[in-house]
């Protein structure tokens, strides 16, 4: 009846079950109310609709992603524009008298010192 | 859906190319799984549940868990072993979520008329098995019908080996006094 499943050999199975009680098991079988042909119908009707409920769900999820972005893009357009504006009028001297203190100095060391250590360990 | 054998050739192959099959994304593959294991699988539902239309619903449920996980099995040739563990832990959720697994004194403390069964259900095993609790009925299921060790229905059920061992032993002696025709 199990064939298949038996993973072990009857002997490791001997645990002191009863032989009767095996042999009713052995010989005992309920028959279903479907046939196996009609089971493996209903079973593979069930995957079809789980594949196509996935799908359905992906397009959703794929169409709620453009939604969202094409509502978005305005926004994020206009954000980004502020944002370069902002970076176009703010006073010339800032950016550079960042990039030549001793901070900015000692980190670009930090920076090469770092790569020559690499490059020398390849 | 990747296609990697004919149907024809499904048919005559070898379990572990077949999983691996259904493991690339083959339904076709799959559906021979179902074909060949359907058999021992609804038997073991029917056996834990009295109604057999709720077997096949259990079945069915195990399989298309088992195909949406198939990918996930570490050894194709571990197959057999992971769908039913995978039937075990469809039938525990479906018992737990209907009431919490009766200890084993509770056994003793069935009404009376479980244990003097009409004459047919003498002769029905599957009768005399929906009179033990679910998780009685169970461990019995597996130990006789599945010929599982009390180690491998511990790992499975989680169950402790001492309730096994226990759940087996009063188990096995109430379904021969239940179908004491042959006790």
């Amino acid at each position: 009846m199990n064939g298949n499943f038996r993973t072990h050999s009857d002997d490791d199975h001997d645990e002191g079950l009863d032989p009767d009680l095996t042999l009713l098991f052995d010989t005992g079988s309920t028959p279903g109310p479907v046939t196996g042909e009609a089971f493996l119908n209903s079973v593979v009707l069930e995957m079809q609709r789980a594949r196509r409920l996935r799908l359905i769900r992906q397009v959703a999820s794929v169409t709620l992603i453009m939604v969202i972005g094409a509502l978005a893009a305005p926004y994020a357009a206009r954000g980004t524009l502020l944002a370069a504006e902002w970076l176009m009028e703010r006073p010339s001297g800032t950016g550079t008298a960042t990039f030549v203190s001793f901070a900015a100095y000692a980190c670009a060391s930090l920076i090469a010192w770092g790569i020559a250590r690499r490059a020398r360990s390849d | 859906m990747k296609r990697a054998l004919s149907q024809k050739a499904l048919a005559g192959a070898d379990e572990v190319s077949v999983v691996i099959c259904a493991m690339a994304g083959d339904d076709d593959a799959y559906g021979e799984l179902v074909k060949r294991r359907q058999g021992s699988i609804r038997q073991l539902f029917r056996r834990l549940c009295r109604d057999p239309a709720h077997a096949d619903d259990l079945a069915q449920q195990t399989f298309l868990q088992a195909w949406r996980t198939v990918d996930t099995l570490k050894s194709p040739a571990a197959f057999g072993g992971w769908l039913r563990r995978l039937a075990i832990n469809t039938w525990l959720q479906r018992v737990r979520a209907e009431k919490p697994l009766v200890s084993t004194t509770d056994l003793d403390e069935l009404p009376d008329e479980a244990a003097q069964p009409t004459l047919s259900e003498q002769l029905d095993l599957d009768s005399a098995l929906a009179n033990l609790p679910p998780d009685v009925r169970l461990c019995i299921t597996l130990a006789y019908a599945e010929r599982m060790s009390h180690r491998e229905i511990c790992e499975a059920t989680d169950l402790p080996l001492g309730t096994v061992k226990s759940h087996i032993t009063r188990g096995a002696a109430r379904l021969r006094k239940l179908l004491g025709a042959y006790a």
